[in-house]
């Protein structure tokens, strides 16, 4: 393999190629061993109907020489997408989204003769606000036989929305620690009695999880059946239909109303967001991560002026609210996502390298941290130097909220815990910030005791 | 209701018919031999029923078809 060319340590799984980068370009290897099926794949036209619908990632042909020779039929290169996104950090839509994006690329594969040999949840990636499959070389042949995506595609999408369905919406976690999807057992003990009484459900889930129960213990030999097409269109539709009437019901969570509880004036509310605009103007960011987002208001001032936006909140109701609002305006720019900041997404799976951690995923080039500071250092007691020393390894620049203690919203974390936070004061945030960062400019926000920062990090240029 | 009866109907069925499927093949199955059954069952049974309804649906436009020019020739 020529020195420069790097294979993606998540790309190993699959015979039929991998992706590699090579002197910042992203590529993938499609091997002779998948020739016939890559070829089908564009003479039949599956491959001009999926990308035109804005389901299947576009590529290019090129003629670059391939890190492996011996194997290589072509290389392609893929459009790319600007924030990789793992299923544990999606809102329950999300999520739905994808599933039902996967079932209509399975059933436009039936009609072109074709049929998805992958399902898993990390083939899909949000951009522009849409679901899109990522992996090109995730068709075969259609084949008179059972879909070998199936259980995948339960484990991957349908089990873990059906436990924030019945159940609760933590339970989407479960996919970080089921990296190939959550059990069709451990669903179907969680999952509440009444869905044993509903066809559908007790079939894809009950009986599917009883049915290797019963011949996983058993060393026996089953007949090569073939399958009439109508039965796999028969199944892709039942899917699709059991997936379409899931729904989840709101509740009220701590963050969800935020906006409503807040002490800021109208007034104060609305110079904050002319304030963080043209802080925008200083920074001309390409690329912007709103920690501690809630719902995505000072999201938007960014995506609105058509930068990629990732939108981080901890809780799961605020960032579905956030992406139905998405749905509902058509955003192409915002990404919603789940993230608890003080246990952010570890890297995972084989050598812990095949899915990124969100540090390996920056830095960006600017952070918004507003009102959030005061969240991770008194109701988390992370000391102020240590969330400097996070904030300058995620971006470039960042415009930082101070809150200090005699605010009302810091007298709330305050009432039921002793002070122990001598050192959190205006001065100690300035010291410990100036260390990593320099602080351009500062602006009190008006009618409050809070303080804007806009900071640029000395390490990165 | 009569789709509910005729749904768990079905599904004792299935229950019945993963005990009673004929094990004889040519390779061994690994861990996902279940799932590999539970799909043809599955399947077969949601093949069938989306097979009644086009069959249904063609006779359908079929009578109604025919009942048109009808129409055409009454009125004429």
């Amino acid at each position: 393999m020529p020195s420069e060319s790097r294979t993606l340590p998540s790309s190993f799984r699959d015979p039929s190629g991998f992706l590699f980068d090579r002197e910042g370009g992203l590529y993938r290897q499609v091997n002779r061993i998948y020739k016939d099926h890559y070829d089908q794949l564009l003479s039949s036209g599956l491959y001009k109907a999926l990308t035109e619908r804005g389901l299947l990632v576009r590529h290019d042909e090129v003629d670059i020489s391939p890190p492996d020779p011996q194997l290589a039929y072509k290389v392609i290169k893929p459009q790319l997408v600007s924030f990789i996104s793992y299923p544990y950090e999606w809102c329950f839509t999300q999520l739905k989204e994808a599933a039902l994006a996967m079932l209509k690329i399975q059933k436009t594969a039936f009609d072109f003769g074709m049929s998805l040999k992958d399902a898993s949840a990390f083939n899909i990636q949000f951009v522009d606000g849409r679901p899109l499959l990522v992996d090109t070389l995730s068709f075969e042949k259609l084949r008179m036989k059972p879909w070998v995506a199936y259980r995948q595609f339960c484990q991957h999408f349908l089990n873990p929305l059906l436990l924030v369905a019945y159940k609760d919406f933590q339970l989407n976690q479960l996919s970080r620690i089921f990296i190939d999807g959550i059990p069709m057992s451990l669903t179907s003990r969680l999952l509440p009695f009444r869905t044993r009484l509903r066809p559908s459900l007790a079939s894809h889930v009950h009986l599917h999880a009883l049915s290797q129960k019963y011949f996983s213990t058993r060393t026996v030999r089953v007949r090569e059946r073939q399958v009439r097409p109508v039965s796999l269109a028969g199944l892709v539709e039942s899917l699709e239909s059991l997936v379409r009437r899931l729904s989840l019901r709101l509740k009220k969570t701590e963050w969800a109303h935020y906006y409503q509880e807040t002490n800021y004036t109208p007034e104060g509310f609305e110079w904050k967001k002319k304030t963080v605009e043209e802080f925008l103007d200083v920074m001309k960011p390409e690329t912007v991560w709103d920690l501690g987002a809630n719902t995505g208001v000072f999201s938007r001032l960014a995506s609105r002026r058509g930068i990629k936006t990732v939108a981080f909140d901890v809780d799961f109701i605020a960032v579905e609210l956030n992406y139905r609002d998405c749905l509902d305006q058509n955003e192409r720019n915002l990404l919603p996502l789940v993230m608890d900041l003080t246990n952010p997404t570890p890297a995972i799976g084989w050598e812990n390298r095949e899915r990124k951690s969100l540090l390996e995923r920056g830095p960006v080039d600017a952070a918004l941290a507003l009102a959030l500071v005061h969240h991770l250092a008194i109701s988390n007691n992370l000391p102020l130097p240590k969330i400097a020393e996070f904030l300058s390894r995620i971006c470039r620049w960042l415009v930082i909220e101070f809150v200090p203690k005699t605010d009302s919203q810091v007298q709330r974390l305050l009432a039921t815990r002793e002070d122990i936070f001598e050192h959190y004061t205006r001065s100690d945030f300035e010291e410990q910030f100036s260390r990593p960062f320099l602080i351009v400019k500062v602006a009190p926000i008006k009618g409050t005791e809070r303080t804007l920062y806009l900071m640029k990090n000395y390490r990165c240029p | 209701m009569i789709q509910t009866k005729l749904f768990l109907r079905a599904i004792t069925l299935l229950i019945l018919s993963l005990f009673l499927l004929p094990l004889c093949g040519y390779s061994y199955i690994d861990l996902g031999s279940g799932s590999y059954i539970i799909q043809l069952l599955i399947a077969g049974f949601v093949g069938f029923s989306l097979s009644v309804r086009i069959f249904w649906k063609k006779i359908k436009t079929r009578f109604s078809k025919k009942a048109k020019p009808d129409k055409t020739l009454d009125a004429q």
